[in-house]
């Protein structure tokens, strides 16, 4: 179960960090997200003492709809999870059974961190809910980057105080993040490396979550191939479908 | 039998026909199990008098892809036993069958005073499916249960909770189609042939989903009772909340019966995870019973427990994404039986797990709440 928080996590901020600064914001979230996306990947959890990857294949279509099957190691190999709008579904081919998740699932800790998965859900709200605002200008490797902040609004319910974003300035891409939690101490960040052209784009493909307390820990996800704007049929995404991926 | 042979066979030239249709034929064939190596401790209620059982399981799935539609699927499940368990206790192998099966397809290798060796092919299906109707065939599992520890639902193979090392569950032999309406509402039949006399089952599911609930309504024939019921999985506010009951009404030779299971969960911060479940079964006992060592778990689709009421709760803790511990405590009142169920699990590398295992049975007995035995298992299982 827990596989698929960084996974539902990192997705999600590869594809909400549209507005403000907007237009900068929008352009990157674009360009990660496109109308429909499938991809396969590879998530590494890295931990001082070891190690474990794994392998996913991945279809998204707008913000509602999530597709996760998980194709290795082999005592995972076939774990379908489904996300439509606030329902959770976990496939497991052991049993032949579908398991509803609770919606508290979502805001379970995140690999072991204080992290929480709360913002997950909420995430497409993070448009609406932040004031955007470019702060400076920064160079990170060979990329020239707009430093942007985004604040949330006072209504809003994240878990975040503040979050900073470093995007290239030719390309768009979001090359750094850092998120703050409500007493400003520094919790996550995300880097973004290995920067190709995958099918009709130029994007990141290995993107690394440190957190800011834990020695040593990272969760380090790579595109191995990525489609953009393939059309998806709503039915995909249907508890049926699950069942039969494999 | 040999009629229902027939009609498989009849079915499967259809789904053949209907194949060569199909533009993109893959052949695929693809090959998983494990391998399991469980040893097993049972104690007597002082913990003293003490039994072994040792056990090398190994399963074997393989999946034919015929074609974009169809799949041919058989799983094999061996298994070694020997020592002590074995020559204490009596008519072992014959446990071993699982009594569902209309057609034997086990396969005894070895079988002496303390050493069983046996192969049983637990699945043996072809599918057939498209975007919108699903048929399969042969020894499969027939899982409409929705709930994590009690499923009055599932009435075609029920299982016993207690036994771990059991991951995929029984099956039996039986026919299912199921039709897609749209995302949210499909019907299925279902037809289980257990070769005995009013031994079979057949039963209609209606499943939707609607205001954030899966919800599912079912109405057949079990074993020659009419038999209907409903389950439900959705949630409130952040926690789980699921639920099934099933109701069998009097027949000629058998009385009326009920079993309702409500659940819920919920995912605390940190890796915790707790789930609270209850068990209705209007024939349990609800008095003191002599007998434990008798108890059976497993019992049947229409008695999911021995006992009256039923309560469970179970909690998770991820230590690290390696290890986690889990602790279930069963408790029926009016019988005072109660069970203590801690394991550990920790993932020695990729594909290698070892578990831990421990079962406590406790009940009132003689005017006395005292223990009725002690298991521990020691659990190595490698993936491939």
């Amino acid at each position: 179960m827990r596989i698929v928080i960084p996974i539902f996590f990192i997705l999600s901020f590869l594809r909400s960090f549209s507005q403000s600064a907007k237009e900068i914001v929008q352009k990157a979230d674009e360009k990660m997200r496109g109308n429909t996306m499938q991809a396969e990947m590879i998530i590494k959890t890295i931990r001082p003492t070891w190690t474990r990857e794994m392998q996913c294949k991945i279809w998204m279509k707008g913000n509602n709809q999530t597709m996760i099957q998980i194709t290795s190691p082999a005592k995972d190999k076939g774990i379908v999870f489904l996300k439509r709008k606030k329902e959770v579904w976990n496939w497991m081919p052991t049993l032949e059974r579908n398991i509803k998740l609770p919606p508290s699932m979502m805001s379970q800790s995140w690999m072991g961190t204080d992290f929480t998965n709360d913002d997950l859900i909420k995430e497409s709200s993070i448009v609406e809910d932040y004031a955007h605002s470019i702060i400076g200008d920064t160079v990170i490797g060979n990329w020239s980057c707009y430093i942007i902040r985004m604040i949330p609004k006072p209504t809003a319910a994240v878990v975040w105080s503040k979050v900073i974003l470093c995007i290239d300035k030719k390309d768009f891409l979001e090359i750094h993040s850092r998120f703050y939690d409500e007493d400003g101490q520094l919790i996550n960040t995300m880097n973004s490396y290995d920067i190709k052209f995958m099918n009709d784009r130029i994007i990141p493909t290995r993107f690394e979550m440190i957190p800011a307390d834990k020695k040593g820990q990272k969760t380090e996800m790579i595109y191995k191939n990525i489609l953009y704007n393939k059309p998806i049929d709503d039915g995909f995404f249907s508890v049926e479908k699950m069942k039969i991926l494999n | 039998m040999r009629k229902l042979l027939l009609l498989c066979f009849a079915l499967l030239s259809v789904l053949i026909a209907d194949a060569q249709d199909s533009t993109a034929v893959s052949y695929t064939l693809t090959i998983n199990g494990y391998i399991k190596d469980l040893q097993t401790l049972t104690f007597d209620k002082d913990l003293s008098d003490l039994i072994a059982g040792n056990l090398i399981h190994n399963r074997i799935n393989v999946k034919w892809k015929l074609s974009e539609k169809i799949t041919g699927v058989a799983e094999f499940r061996n298994r070694l036993f020997w020592g002590e368990e074995v020559k204490l206790t009596p008519g072992f192998t014959s446990l071993l069958r699982n009594k569902n099966e209309a057609i034997d397809m086990q396969k005894i290798w070895i079988e002496n005073r303390s050493m069983v060796l046996l192969t049983n092919v637990e699945r043996l299906y072809f599918d057939y499916g498209n975007d919108k109707l699903n048929v399969r065939i042969g020894r499969q599992r027939i899982n409409w249960g929705v709930n994590t520890t009690w499923n009055p639902n599932d009435i075609f193979n029920s299982y016993n909770f207690l036994d771990f090392d059991y991951e995929e569950r029984s099956g039996v032999d039986a026919g299912k189609i199921r039709y897609q309406f749209n995302n949210s509402f499909n019907t299925e039949f279902a037809y289980n042939y257990t070769g005995k006399r009013n031994g079979s089952v057949a039963a209609l599911k209606y499943a939707l989903n609607k205001w954030n609930y899966d919800m599912q309504f079912i109405t057949g024939w079990y074993q020659g009772q009419l038999t209907a019921g409903v389950g439900w999985a959705g949630s409130i506010k952040d926690a789980g909340f699921k639920g099934e009951a099933q109701y069998f009404f009097a027949g000629k030779d058998s009385s009326d019966h009920l079993n309702l299971a409500l659940e819920g969960d919920y995912m605390f911060k940190k890796g915790w995870y707790l789930n609270l479940g209850l068990l209705f079964n209007n024939r349990g006992f609800n008095r003191p019973v002599e007998n434990w060592n008798n108890l059976d778990l497993g019992l049947s689709p229409a008695n999911l427990m021995p006992t009256k009421w039923n309560m469970i709760v179970t909690s998770t803790k991820e230590i690290t994404p390696l290890l986690s511990i889990n602790a279930s405590v069963l408790y029926s009142p009016g019988t005072n039986l109660t069970i203590f169920y801690p394991s550990f699990q920790y993932n020695i590398a990729t594909n290698l797990d070892i578990n831990l295992v421990w079962q406590s049975f406790y009940a009132e007995q003689s005017q006395r709440f005292e223990a009725v035995n002690h298991r521990a298992f020691l659990r190595l299982k490698w993936s491939f």
